[in-house]
């Protein structure tokens, strides 16, 4: 018995057990699991709040008008809104599990 | 049953299973986005993952034969041999075309392992298409490796040869171990951005969503192109004793092409998150990209183009070619089917607005590349045409390129500020009276300079002027901060400033960089003093500002390669002040039998002296010299360096808060 014997010998049964696995075990429900959700959903909601900083920037060094800055303003608002909702279910799905 | 008698074997046969286990990936993810089934998802996950792992031991096979240098093994013969340092034994795995083909499905497949290992975190109608994307492209260039370019053949002879080919010597430079690494990174990552805009396209996702979470993939891609291309360009100008980094070769575009529609993506992928449009338009430019990466690889490996960069010609570009058209019909099908999403709520309302600008900005880099695409292409298609092939040459991507740039640099000012939606006559003036009013004052004083040739002369100005808008928004942002700070200190104030806004900090840093860099290649492109002379022991010859004189020459010679060194002293030719000693070489590599020429260099701020010997007659104890002094030349390299760390500075990962108080603050 070689290394060159075992490696590859490991490699496929690893394999095979590997790509099974998902469809023996209990694994799906690991899947859903909403923590990351919640990371993305974060992420998201950091995303948004920058751009509302740039908006407000872009308005206070006069390269957003008044106007332009409220539609802006107001529809990245409504998306913050939206995800922060998201984020508040993720919550509660996760408190309540 | 004995199924692997050696290493190379092992090494092939782990080749073998992440085909298998890409296919399995391919399947299983079609299987989960067609019936939602996250067992399926999860199977496609893991193959995805054991690819990676097959590949990372096939790469420390290769890399393993060539440090015991196993003979027996042909790629290992052809690029290595016993005298070479185990530095460049680790980079002959890239020096050949075998070894390059498997580096690259490493590297994509370090990029697909991390996205199936973060898979739960993206959209689940998203995820399983984009591991089919991401492992489609991987079985590709894993049936390249497995049936056309297998780096673990044997050589096929009744013995063992007792020493190796040896690497060319042009690739015995320390920034060949890092160039080519790094282009491939570069080229690997834009598979990411690619397989999450088909992955939209094909599930219906098609908010910015793939943007925001391909967005890090993209710029980490860009860091490492632009990397790469500087890295590539300073090791053309050490080792190719040409006194130019650029030559328009059909290899260099192969890289540069991907990386200005790249930059045009970053730059349009700002309309789409602020503005909602031009969602079609940000596609085409990453499966452009995406197509680009591929183009490159089969110019350099195809054998269509003759570059000191290219590969031999094998038979692989064929593969590669259907590969591309299978990569822009399933775009082009798959926009077409989703046109109707795929509208813009809003359109351009003004030609003065940054919107406008960005516009004008990606037409630009769109008509540099598609310029120098046609450049590369034209030589192909004229022998395909008339059977003659008809070159063309520097001057011709100079002609058209230049002036495209030159404009790139005016927009590079204009962009940050002009105001989005429609600029208003007293925003135009608020913005632009300062850099304006400086850069005519620049015009004057250069034209006083005597610089009146018209393409340098707007490099400068507009490099100033896009200079300027830069330090006048830090400027502005940092009195905001500070207006709202009192106590913030300067430093403390731009800290805050580019931490509260990385991406558009990072920006301008990123565009000081190429601002440096732009005013380096317009200064040692059109100011450059270049002589050829034959010199003998003691004689003195005057180039530009210096004075050279020829000390003496002597042999000397190592296991790897014999050498002429020839040494130089180099006066200042106002005062007579010795400059410095300086040792250009030739060198002839015994087992490969290839000269090459060592350029000596002295770099500095104001210009470099670079001395390459092109001949020397033992008879007369003459030697032959080629001198270039390269005005603001090491600027370019700091330009690239600076470009680099805007990058990092948008990478910066965000502050977050913990997730205790982020819960108590959404509860």
């Amino acid at each position: 018995m070689t290394f060159e014997f075992i490696l590859p010998t490991l490699l496929s049964l690893g394999a095979a057990w590997y790509l099974v696995k998902p469809h023996i075990a209990a694994e799906t429900e690991l899947f859903s699991q909403t923590t990351s959700r919640k990371n993305t959903l974060l992420e998201e909601k950091e995303r948004l709040v920058q751009i509302l900083r740039d908006l407000e920037l872009d308005h206070d060094t006069h390269k957003l008008s008044d106007d332009e800055f409220e539609i802006m303003n107001r529809q990245i608002r409504a998306e913050l809104a939206g995800t922060l909702e998201k984020l508040k279910n993720e919550s509660s799905k996760s408190r309540s599990s | 049953m004995l199924w692997v008698r050696r290493v190379a074997e092992l090494g092939h046969f782990t080749e073998i299973l992440a085909w298998l286990m890409a296919l399995v990936a391919v399947v299983s993810g079609v299987i989960a986005g067609k019936s939602g089934k996250t067992s399926w998802l999860l199977t496609s996950r893991n193959a995805t993952i054991f690819v990676c792992l097959c590949t990372t031991i096939a790469i420390t096979t290769l890399g393993y034969l060539f440090y015991i240098s196993d003979f027996s093994v042909k790629y290992v013969w052809q690029f290595s041999n016993r005298a070479m340092e185990s530095n460049y034994k680790i980079s002959a795995i890239w020096g050949g075309m075998d070894g390059s083909m498997l580096l690259w499905c490493f590297f994509l497949t370090i990029a697909a392992a991390i996205v199936a290992f973060n898979i739960k975190r993206y959209p689940q109608a998203l995820s399983p298409w984009v591991l089919v994307v991401l492992n489609a492209a991987t079985l590709f260039f894993l049936t390249v490796v497995v049936f056309y370019t297998n780096p673990f053949r044997y050589l096929g002879q009744p013995f063992i040869p007792p020493d190796g080919n040896g690497l060319n010597p042009l690739l015995q430079n320390i920034y060949m171990q890092i160039h080519p690494p790094s282009l491939y990174v570069g080229f690997t990552l834009f598979t990411v951005p690619y397989a999450f805009c088909l992955a939209a396209l094909i599930s219906g996702q098609l908010s910015n969503e793939w943007i925001r979470l391909t967005r890090r993939w993209t710029l980490v891609g860009w860091g490492f192109l632009t990397a790469g291309i500087m890295l590539g360009g300073h090791w053309a100008y050490l080792e190719l004793g040409w006194g130019g980094f650029w030559a328009w070769d059909p290899v260099e575009n192969a890289s540069f092409l991907p990386w200005l529609t790249a930059t045009a993506f970053l730059h349009s992928v700002m309309v789409q998150e602020r503005k909602n449009m031009l969602k079609i338009w940000n596609i085409w430019l990453i499966v452009l990209t995406y197509a680009l990466t591929i183009f490159g690889t089969f110019l350099t490996r195809s054998g269509v183009v003759q570059s000191v960069h290219a590969f031999a010609e094998t038979d692989v570009g064929e593969v590669f070619l259907q590969y591309l058209a299978v990569v822009l019909v399933a775009a082009l099908g798959l926009t077409w089917w989703r046109r109707r999403e795929l509208k813009s709520e809003r359109g351009i309302e003004s030609f003065f607005s940054r919107e406008a600008a960005f516009l004008l900005n990606n037409l630009l880099f769109l008509s540099i590349c598609f310029a120098t695409l046609w450049g590369v292409l034209f030589p192909i298609l004229s022998e395909a045409v008339t059977g003659t092939k008809q070159t063309v040459s520097i001057p011709f991507f100079n002609k058209v390129n230049v002036p495209l740039f030159i404009a790139l640099l005016f927009l590079m000012g204009v962009g940050p500020m002009i105001a989005w939606r429609r600029a208003t006559l007293s925003n135009l003036r608020r913005a632009f009276l300062l850099p304006a009013v400086s850069s005519l004052l620049l015009t004057v004083v250069l034209l006083w300079a005597g610089i009146r040739e018209v393409y340098p002369l707007f490099a400068f100005v507009f490099s100033f002027f896009a200079l300027m808008t830069v330090v006048i928004e830090y400027y502005r942002g940092v009195r905001n901060v500070r207006a709202s700070k009192k106590d913030a200190s300067l430093v403390g104030a731009t800290e805050e400033l580019v931490r509260r806004h990385r991406s558009r900090y990072g920006g301008y840093i990123i565009h000081i960089g190429a601002v440096v860099a732009a005013v380096s290649i317009t200064a040692s492109m059109a100011y450059k003093i270049e002589k050829e002379f034959s010199i003998g022991p003691n004689e003195t010859v005057s180039v530009g500002r210096f004075n050279f004189k020829l000390d003496e020459a002597k042999g000397e010679s190592n296991g790897n390669y014999e050498s002429l060194i020839t040494t130089m002293s180099v006066y200042n030719g106002d005062t007579g002040a010795l400059i410095e000693v300086m040792h250009p070489e030739k060198r002839y590599y015994i087992q490969s039998k290839e000269t090459t020429t060592e350029v000596a260099l002295r770099m500095g701020p104001r210009e470099d002296i670079y001395i390459a010997l092109a001949g020397y007659d033992e008879s007369t104890g003459k030697a032959t010299y080629k001198i270039f002094i390269n005005p603001l030349q090491i600027w370019l390299w700091f330009g690239g360096l600076i470009m680099i760390l805007g990058t990092a500075i948008i990478l910066l990962p965000e502050r977050r808060k913990s997730s205790n108080s982020q819960e108590s603050e959404n509860a």
